[in-house]
């Protein structure tokens, strides 16, 4: 009866090749593919030269430039121990630099997309919100002086310009975060006085300023509870007309806060091999204020552990050993729990991290956030 | 298998491939047609999966507005009050093609930046086109292949569109390939950004509808309170899902009839299986003995003949699975017609092989094909050890024996059949009930043939009529080898005259509702006669002017909503009627007197017959609807025929209409022409005052009647199709089986020519046997095709749909069944009487 067991094999084996030929062709479109893509339409600024940053004017956002994010970060925990990471961005995709005329209140030429995010530390579980919306009938929008931008209920407001401090709002499903950031450190410029180079390729830059550590206060709702929480949050606002260049795999980006004072921020991007390209930067603000720039050669990355996401299948690093020897700085940064992984229109991992000595064992020195694109 | 029955059957299999191949062939043509209908049944459904997913994105529901469209006011309510709900505004509209008079294009204006405009599958994201292109570009537009193949346009192009008097150029910014691709699948769409759609209808102050996608029960009712206190009637909120599962179940409904079909199929193939496997084990009569005698257990005998069934079985249904799967590539042009007449104008050019399908199709038919072996299975297990087994295989039926079998299992299958018809409601019982009927009329096969060939016997007892006579007498002494075949043969003609009397009585009926109810000279409709994207209304001044001509003697016009009741969108039309038009109704329960007598005045409805079935409602039953004053109680005072809607309208008068609902305008009209006006000149004057408003459709009442009934005929064309190829293979497997027998018998009539009978004579006597086979399967099939024909009028199509119709019994397609069952039982004959006359007398005594 053998061949009759083979012939079912074998039926079956064609039925199978058959219904897979049929699975769809993917393709990607979204607004969120604009991060990666290469060529944008001709008419944008780019960020070329150092420019003199004003504020709050450049809190607000920068229409001639193809996109722009707002990002918060940060980790909180509760009085009695509960802890929270959290992040909030609104991104701004412009599709032309300057909008069609029309009577529809329709036609738009820039989109806004939201991302909302808690990390539950203490229960180890990740709640990632996506919206996006054109700014249409009060869909989204942005007003100036003083600078909010929103998306449906989700906000984000500068509610004193000169303590400088944040209000974000944002809940979804249960999960919420209402919290205020007041700046605790002046603003820093990334890069060259603000003008941070991704590329080689003059143009393929952003302009990029971050506020690195802001007191957090506010509560943060799950569904069971809100929360009262206190910590410490990072703010970046990047915009930028070209980021990637060719061969560019994505990136990796840290934001630390270390227990000492100092606060540490570098990125490295990667090429298609995986390997950090030379257009690495980062940046060490010392307790009196000091700005140590890095370049790639003064920080040294060892992925010690992988976790594979059992949801997309990517394999993303999920332990660093870090080297910047001319800081004294020789640190473990481990996520605080592993899958915090974004699974949305664009899939990337965004998460709360802990900074250690050396060793695994030794106690908590520093809390930061981690952000890896571009893994598969 | 031991080795030794393996050999011994695979050789005696191997020298007589004819067995092995009609076994084989039998059930191929089951399984192939099971396979072919499940396909094509979920190609189409896919096909609508896609065409929905295009329009409505992954959206679970949709906020209407009751005056066809939304204010961005009301929008801009919505989205502050409920701000995590993504709300997806949507414009539709038929635009005009001035460059292409007689076609028009679907513009569906979306945003496509939202999140219930795309798909997510095995966690990829599939776009149906980019979405930035169509935002960014003013005028940008987006259709699939074949549309743009068919206006002459590619990416790049300029494509003019007219609304009433406006013209706009619309850029083609991207051609959807293939039809099977996701967006791909509708025709004549032209997908726009929302903006743009706004701007080719000048018309900014809202939108037509908004899609959603809410999951949480709890959030949904807070919505629709909030619709209802804030905007009450003015904003509805109806459930996509629901609707989209609702015209699945109908289309699932009309595929359950093909299955009827494939059964049948299938039961040709048990009997052919039966049949061939009853004759290997008369054949192998000595080789079974030898077996026995040589120490072979019954057991082992017994597994040995099921074994061997089991690999006929997967042979047959592997070779059936793939013939179903080249059988439904062929079927899909069809389907995709049905899909196109009765949902969206789809194109469907890839199958979808669902693998459980396969997998179930090939089980069935290895189980079918063990079944049908059991008994001569079990036969050749009692056979006794026996080294010299008597050549002699013809067992003679006995009379007596045959009739006592045959009355029990007419009469059990027959009372069962009865039984469950009768107990049971659901459309599957009135297969189980057919597949019994027909088993039980099998039975009465032997008994016929026997019946019948005495009776042809006592008539041509001359002489010269000696070879018929023989041949008369042969059959009765071969019935077990001749009655199966002769039984699979009369299922196939049954199962061919049931269908046909089903479609034709279905035909006849709707051909009726149509001449009855469509009562004026010709009809207005504002876009096509169909239901979809069905938008605009045909504004009040139209029937004014119309009213006023000369020509028309009168009007009736209609007005239709989709108001919410029963917890399902159900179509309510408010109607105009004239004392002409009160007559195209035809009730099936109420009193027309009384109906029309309160029509106007009372709050009462009529109901159509497949609404009252599917509601399981009655005369003086009271529908609660959704009206603009909240839920109200509206009394059933009629119940009338209609075939147009699946799911069921309920209609009203238009002042019971008005009291209810707010709506100006009308989504029909007909007029009626003054005595001695024509429908061609009603149709030009028509035109004429109307003043070249293209957006409205005018029709002949012939010209409807003829679209309606090629409607009905390409939706029923697969069954047509199906029937005839499961009625020629069935045939051809018959023949086979015939065939097979009577080479089987060379010998005999070796004999035959040694006592002297010539080559005709014995051709005669051949030709006679099948051709006697043939008259008995094509007798019995006409009851048993009336009563298939039945069952499936009176129990399958009312439970599926709702529909009743009047029985028509075509007798053209009976007398057609019967000729082609007697002419393949003949041509059966033909071969073997010729081989049978050739041969020469001292060969065949020398197997004696």
């Amino acid at each position: 009866m053998r061949s009759a067991v083979v012939l079912i094999i074998i039926s079956l084996a064609i039925a199978t090749i058959c219904s897979r030929s049929l699975v769809e062709q993917q393709s990607t479109g979204t607004v969120a593919s604009l991060l990666t893509e290469m060529d944008p339409p001709p008419g944008f600024s780019y960020a070329i030269d150092p420019i003199a940053f004003e504020f709050p004017s450049d809190h607000n956002a920068h229409p001639d430039f193809r996109s722009e994010w707002w990002y918060f970060t940060g980790n909180t925990s509760t009085d009695d121990g509960h802890e929270f990471g959290f992040q909030f961005t609104i991104f701004r995709f412009a599709l032309k630099p300057s909008p069609s005329e029309s009577p529809s209140p329709w036609r738009r030429s820039n989109l806004y997309m939201g991302h909302f995010a808690i990390s539950d530390i203490s229960a180890g579980t990740f709640h990632s919100y996506e919206r996006q919306a054109r700014p249409a009938l009060n869909f989204a929008g942005e007003r100036r002086a003083p600078l909010r931008i929103w998306i449906g209920d989700w906000s984000l407001e500068l509610i004193d310009e000169g303590s400088e401090t944040w209000h974000v709002l944002a809940k979804q499903n249960g999960y919420a975060l209402d919290i205020n950031l007041r700046a605790e450190r002046p603003i820093l410029l990334q890069g060259d006085q603000g003008l941070s180079k991704k590329s080689a390729a003059p143009g393929n830059a952003s302009y990029y300023y971050s506020i690195p550590r802001l007191s957090v206060h506010g509560t943060i709702g799950t569904p069971e509870q809100l929360h009262q929480v206190r910590g410490q949050g990072w703010y970046d606002h990047e915009w930028s007309t070209s980021a990637l260049a060719q061969g560019q795999q994505g990136w990796d980006w840290f934001s630390l806060q270390l227990d000492d004072g100092r606060e540490v921020m570098f990125y490295q991007i990667r090429d298609s091999d995986g390997r950090s390209d030379g257009a690495s930067h980062g940046v060490v603000l010392s307790n009196d204020g000091t700005q140590s720039p890095l370049d790639s050669t003064d920080f040294e990355i060892k992925v010690r552990r992988h976790w594979r996401s059992p949801d997309s299948g990517a394999r993303y690093p999920s332990q660093w050993h870090i080297k910047i020897p001319k800081q004294q700085l020789d640190i473990l940064v481990t996520p605080r729990f592993a899958d915090q992984e974004w699974r949305q229109n664009f899939t990337y991992w965004e998460g709360a991290v802990s900074v250690t000595d050396k060793s695994d064992d030794e106690p908590i020195i520093g809390r930061g956030y981690v952000e890896l694109v571009g893994y598969e | 298998m031991s080795k030794l029955t393996f050999v011994a059957f695979s050789r005696h299999l191997l020298k007589h491939p004819w067995q092995l191949g009609l076994a084989v062939l039998g059930i191929m043509v089951g399984v192939a047609v099971i396979v072919a209908i499940r396909l094509t049944q979920a190609s189409a459904f896919d096909a609508f999966d896609a065409a929905t997913r295009t329009t409505t994105g992954s959206a679970s529901h949709r906020i209407i507005g009751t005056r066809g469209w939304i204010q961005h006011d009301y929008l801009q309510q919505i989205a502050q009050a409920f701000p995590d709900i993504t709300l997806t505004p949507v414009i539709t509209r038929t635009l005009a093609l001035p460059k292409h008079p007689n076609r028009s294009v679907v513009m569906l204006g979306i945003e496509p930046i939202s999140r219930s405009q795309t798909t997510f599958r095995r966690n990829r994201e599939i776009v149906l086109f980019d979405a930035r292109e169509l935002i960014s570009t003013p005028g940008a537009a987006v259709l699939n292949e074949i549309t743009a193949n068919a206006l002459g346009l590619k990416k790049g192009s300029l494509l003019e569109v007219r609304i009433g008097s406006d013209v706009s150029k619309l850029t083609i910014v991207s051609v959807l390939p293939g039809a099977a691709r996701p967006g791909g699948v509708i025709n004549d769409l032209l997908i726009v950004d929302i903006a743009t759609a706004q701007e080719v209808l000048k018309f900014f102050d809202g939108v037509d509808h908004v899609n959603l996608q809410v999951d949480e029960p709890d959030k949904l009712s807070a919505l629709n309170s909030m619709l209802n206190e804030r905007f009450a009637g003015d904003l509805e909120l109806t459930d996509l899902i629901a609707e989209s599962s609702s015209v699945k179940r109908m289309t699932a409904a009309f595929y359950s009839n093909l299955t009827a079909l494939s059964l049948m199929a299938l039961l040709v193939g048990m009997f052919l299986i039966y049949n061939t496997e009853t004759f290997l084990v008369l054949q192998r009569r000595q080789l079974l003995g030898r077996l026995r005698a040589l120490g072979v257990s019954r057991n082992q005998i017994l597994a040995a003949i099921l074994s061997e069934a089991a690999l006929i079985g997967v042979l047959g249904s592997v070779c059936g699975i793939a013939f179903g799967v080249v059988l439904a590539n062929g079927l899909l042009g069809v389907v995709s017609t049905t899909i196109n007449d009765l949902y969206f104008r789809t194109s469907i050019d890839s199958l979808s092989i669902d693998v459980p399908t396969l997998v179930v199709s090939l089980l069935i038919g290895i189980t079918a094909t063990i079944l049908a072996a059991i008994v001569p299975a079990v036969d050749a297990m009692r056979m006794e050890p026996n080294l010299v087994v008597s050549r002699t295989t013809i067992r003679q039926a006995r009379v007596r024996q045959i009739c006592v079998v045959t009355a029990s299992i007419f009469s059990l299958c027959n009372v069962v059949a009865w039984l469950v018809l009768s107990r049971s409601q659901t459309p599957n019982a009135g297969f189980v009930g057919i597949c019994l009927i027909v088993i039980g009329f099998a039975a009465l096969c032997p008994i016929t043939i026997i019946a019948l060939s005495r009776l042809a016997s006592a008539f041509i007892s001359r002489a010269s009529l000696l070879p018929e006579t023989l041949g008369f007498k042969t059959v009765r002494a071969t019935l077990n080898r001749t009655g199966t075949a002769t039984a699979a043969l009369m299922i196939a003609t049954a199962a061919s005259i049931g269908i046909g009397i089903m479609v034709t009585s279905f035909r006849g009926s709707v051909s009726a509702w149509l001449d009855s109810s469509l009562r004026a000279d010709i009809y207005i409709a504002d876009g096509q006669f169909d239901n979809h994207f069905k938008d605009r209304k045909i504004p009040e001044s139209v029937v004014q002017t119309l009213a006023q001509l000369p020509e028309v003697a009168a009007t009736s016009n209609v007005v239709r909503r989709k108001v919410t009741s029963l917890d399902q969108r159900i179509v309510v039309s408010g109607f105009n009627l004239n004392a002409i038009a009160e007559q195209s109704f035809h009730f099936n329960a109420g009193e027309p007197k009384t109906i029309w007598q309160q029509w106007e005045t009372d709050d009462v409805v009529i109901v159509s017959e497949p609404f009252a079935y599917h509601h399981k409602i009655s005369l003086a039953a009271e529908i609660p609807l959704n009206t603009v004053n909240g839920e109200r109680l509206f009394r059933v005072v009629g119940i009338y025929r209609d075939y147009a809607s699946e799911s069921g309208t309920i209609s009203l008068s238009r002042q019971t209409y008005n009291r209810h609902w707010h709506s100006s305008g009308y989504d029909g009209l007909g007029i009626y022409a003054q005595q001695g006006v024509s429908a061609d000149e009603l149709i030009s004057v028509v035109h004429k005052a109307l003043g070249g408003d293209s957006s409205l459709v005018v029709k002949s009442t012939n010209e409807l009647k003829k679209t309606s009934l090629e409607i009905f005929d390409r939706t029923f064309l697969i069954t047509d199709l199906l029937r005839a190829i499961a009625v020629t293979v069935s045939f051809i497997g018959v023949l086979g089986a015939l065939l097979a027998q009577q080479l089987e018998r060379t010998q005999e009539y070796g004999i035959l020519r040694a006592l002297g009978f010539s080559n005709v004579e014995i051709s005669r006597s051949v030709l006679t046997q099948t051709t006697l086979l043939g008259a008995t399967a094509a007798l019995i099939a006409i009851p048993v095709g009336l009563l298939i024909g039945v069952v499936l009028i009176d129990v399958v199509n009312p439970r599926s749909f709702g529909w009743t119709m009047s029985l028509e019994v075509p007798v053209l397609l009976i007398v057609n069944s019967c000729a082609i069952a007697i002419l393949a039982a003949f041509l059966a004959g033909l071969y073997p009487s010729y081989r049978a006359a050739k041969i020469e007398p001292a060969d065949a005594m020398r197997y004696e």
